[in-house]
């Protein structure tokens, strides 16, 4: 069982675990928009519809990994992916089954980056590196010490719009205008998401099929 | 002094104890009888079994029996080594007309090995002992430490160490009167001796009494713990007048709001009908219109809702995660991973002699056998042939997005439409003010009611904490009132107490003064008329010419002491004595020995064969006395 204690991500997914932490105690009015009116905007946070805290850390985990398409960086790096992350946030819940299914894209991934064997090739220095690679991915130390941290700052680097994350933080009430929608509604961000899994699978594990 | 306690003693029967093996047959007719004894034949040995049997109940008496100086000593007979042997002693004697059968019986072992291991220890290796005292034979018969009990009704065991004396414990008591730094042996003797033991007992079911009130209370009702008590009643009475202020409060508030709501809702039914009487078609559309937005803003939101509440199961039920089976499988086929049950098979081709493939029966040349060492490092590990070929976990459920995206802009753009018709709707100004006074009546109600509601929640938790003072005030005045009576029955207790301890100090004084003027009587007729001797609560002094020091007397004067301090504690009345007159000068010999048959229903003396010179013939008139160095003899 791998279970996530205090992790580091960006401040900006800490903001957004704390503003949920916040509405699911009571405290909706702090979140809800200056002009707020019952007749423009949503009631009650969507925002609320997150089973744990933890979830939203998990999207921002899987976000980095389909947009950045980068492998993590090696064990003794860990001092500087400290440094890129500014927030801390304690969880101390199950990820089990979302690790499991990450790990299992990063093999793709490091498939993508280094080929399947070859016999004619070294085959015993291929097999060593890949055990030494499955067997840093499955580590929970390092899962919670390096993954997550270069995951989820991964998600929020964007460079021409406002990062998944933060829009997600805006989604808690939208208005019913259809052009006040924008990137922030649940809808676009669905999308969104479902876009980005679905370029990481044409890039990276639908080819490694046809090999 | 001679009819203080008829208790008499019938025989006394050693079997196996250190080797020792008699039997003293008491003639129940007569009261002195005089055993003589070489050296070294278990005269201080009978003394020192008999103490045992009297001090320690059953339970304790496994390494506390002491000999001459060593304590402890070994119980066993020492000269039939680690053979198992079974030691008796039988005591009988009689009181009031009763018969009693005292019987200690030892298993064990003696081993000279365990012996020399153990520096503080006996050599004794004992299997049990077990106590039987049987009276009237056999019509009661008891075990174990209630004998014991027994023993110490009879006040045989609180006088063991007075009725059988002997020249060790003479010893002892010399130094308690002689030397100010064992002076506190001897007070907390005569502490003991001269202490009522019905007072002491009564004291100590008080004391029991007063516990269990104390438990029954959690307290010692003191007057503070009462004081304390009626201030916290007061504080909880103050707490409960107080919540009940703010209740009455919040009630008060929730009537103004409930008026207020009666009347507004009034009104707004007034303003409806109004607005229904001017059957404008305008407002019968203002409403169609109003319904409908609602209906599709409720739709919009759990439409929403149901996207974020899934953002996280997308991931993992939207793919064919087949795919990625397909995959691992391609890795562990082309790279040929050693799985991990492959190392016991490298292992016996490595080890078998000489090394040999187990699959092919191929003995391995050089190349070969480092071609398979290592293949055996590069065996995949457990935890990573697992990761390759576990399934990948998924959600069999589909989410269609796409179609969900669809559905959401067309009820937006609906709800665009319908809000663009409703404001397009002209409405005159008095309609307008009416559905406008009407809306804010509206709202104005849906506040109020949520005020009510936060306010019937405070009422709710003032009642609850009212209820809970209430119960707590019921057990303080509960609590108070067992106090109080309970005060009353602790004060009689402490009476009562400090009556017994009064009644304990003059009976303690009283018992002293006797004891001493018996221990005076009886020094000063063994001695003569110079001396005499005087016992206070702390200290036994010689008195010559009227002169009371610790330095009075010779060895004889304080032997005599000693006999005689022994003679006024003991509470039974025969006296068992070894080695009597040992260091006694024969001018006082006589005497003592007339003091002696005076004082005592039976005098049962351990004498040396030197001992009997003016000592027996005041006992013994008749001269009747048969003298047998060989075998213990009684004399008549």
């Amino acid at each position: 069982m791998a279970t996530l204690g205090t992790i580091k991500i960006p401040l900006e997914l800490q903001s957004l675990i704390e503003r949920i932490s916040d509405e699911k105690e009571g405290m909706l009015d702090e979140y809800k928009p200056d002009d707020f009116d019952s007749k423009k905007y949503n009631e009650i946070s969507f925002l609320l519809q997150f089973n744990r805290l933890v979830d939203p850390v998990i999207i921002a985990m899987f976000i980095g990994l389909f947009k950045s398409q980068s492998l993590p960086p090696e064990q003794e790096k860990e001092m500087e992916i400290d440094l890129e992350v500014n927030g801390e946030y304690e969880f101390n819940v199950d990820i089990e089954k979302y690790k499991e299914l990450f790990n299992n894209y990063l093999l793709c991934l490091w498939i993508k980056r280094n080929g399947y064997p070859n016999k004619d090739d070294n085959i015993y220095l291929y097999r060593e590196e890949l055990y030494d690679f499955l067997k840093e991915i499955n580590d929970d130390d390092y899962f919670e010490k390096i993954i997550i941290p270069f995951y989820t700052k991964k998600s929020c680097q964007e460079e021409t719009k406002r990062s998944f994350i933060s829009r997600l933080e805006d989604s808690g009430y939208v208005g019913f205008k259809k052009e006040e929608l924008s990137m922030a509604s649940p809808e676009f961000l669905g999308k969104e998401l479902i876009n980005l899994q679905d370029k990481f699978w044409e890039n990276v594990i639908m080819p490694l099929n046809l090999e | 002094m001679k009819n203080s306690s008829s208790i008499r003693f019938s025989y006394i029967d050693v079997e196996g104890y250190r080797g020792r093996n008699f039997k003293l047959d008491l003639d129940p007719s007569k009261s002195q009888h005089v055993f003589v004894m070489d050296g070294n034949t278990g005269k201080t040995t009978l003394i020192e079994l008999l103490r045992w049997c009297f001090n320690y109940k059953e339970s304790n008496a496994e390494g506390n029996f002491r000999h001459m100086f060593a304590d402890p000593a070994h119980v066993m007979d020492w000269d039939f080594p680690d053979e198992e042997q079974e030691c008796i002693i039988e005591i009988g004697f009689s009181k009031k007309g009763q018969d009693y059968v005292f019987k200690r019986t030892t298993k064990g072992t003696y081993s000279i090995e365990k012996d020399q291991e153990d520096e503080k220890g006996t050599g004794d290796m004992i299997e049990s002992i077990s106590d039987t005292l049987e009276i009237d034979r056999g019509s009661e018969v008891y075990q174990g430490d209630k004998v014991n009990e027994i023993l110490n009704e009879l006040r045989i065991s609180p006088s063991a160490d007075y009725f059988l004396f002997d020249g060790e414990r003479a010893r002892e008591y010399m130094l308690y009167a002689s030397d100010k730094k064992e002076v506190h042996n001897l007070v907390e003797a005569i502490n003991k001796r001269v202490t009522p033991r019905r007072l002491t007992t009564y004291k100590q079911k008080l004391n029991e009494l007063q516990k269990r009130i104390y438990d029954e209370l959690g307290s010692k009702a003191s007057k503070q713990g009462q004081t304390r008590i009626f201030n916290k009643i007061n504080d909880i009475k103050r707490e409960i007048k107080k919540a009940e202020k703010e209740k009455t409060d919040f009630e008060d508030e929730i009537k103004i709001r409930r008026r207020k709501v009666l009347e507004f809702e009034n009104r707004v039914e007034e303003l409806d009908k109004k607005i229904i009487d001017s059957k404008s078609e305008e407002l019968e559309k203002r409403h169609d219109l109003e319904k409908k937005i609602n209906t599709l803003k409720t739709e919009i939101a759990s439409k929403r809702e149901n996207i974020i509440g899934n953002l996280l199961e997308i991931l993992s039920s939207e793919k064919n995660f087949n795919l990625i089976e397909d995959i691992k499988e391609n890795i562990r086929e082309k790279g040929r991973l050693p799985e991990p049950y492959r190392e016991d098979l490298i292992d016996i081709c490595l080890n078998s002699d000489p090394p040999t493939c187990e699959i092919c029966d191929r003995e391995l040349d050089e190349e070969s056998k480092e071609k398979v060492k290592k293949l055996r490092e590069q065996v995949a590990p457990h935890d990573i042939q697992n990761f390759l070929t576990a399934e990948v976990h998924k959600d069999n459920k589909k989410y269609d997005m796409g179609e969900l995206n669809k559905k959401i802009n067309e009820d937006l753009e609906e709800y665009e439409d319908l809000v663009g018709e409703l404001e397009s709707l002209d409405l005159s100004e008095k309609e307008e003010k009416l559905i406008n006074e009407r809306d804010e009546k509206r709202e104005k109600i849906r506040e109020f009611e949520s005020e009510i509601g936060d306010y019937e929640g405070e009422v709710e938790a003032i009642e609850s904490l009212i209820e809970e003072k209430k119960e707590e005030k019921k057990e303080l005045e509960k609590k108070s009132k067992m106090l109080k009576q309970y005060r009353m029955v602790l004060d009689e207790i402490e009476s009562a107490k400090e009556a017994i301890q009064i009644t304990k100090g003059e009976i303690k004084d009283e018992t002293i003064d006797i004891i001493s003027d018996t221990l005076a009587e009886s020094v000063n007729y063994i001695l003569g008329d110079d001396f005499s001797a005087r016992l206070t609560e702390d200290s036994l002094l010689l008195g010559q010419n009227d002169r009371f020091h610790r330095e009075v007397g010779g060895m004889s004067g304080k032997l005599i002491l000693s006999y005689c301090f022994a003679e006024s504690m003991t509470e039974v009345n025969p006296m068992i004595i070894d080695t009597p007159v040992g260091n006694i000068d024969d001018s006082v010999r006589e005497k003592l020995s007339e003091h002696l048959i005076t004082n005592h229903n039976q005098i049962i003396l351990l004498c040396l064969p030197t001992e009997l010179d003016y000592f027996i013939d005041p006992m013994n008139p008749q001269k009747e006395y048969v003298e047998n160095k060989e075998e213990v003899t009684w004399l008549l």
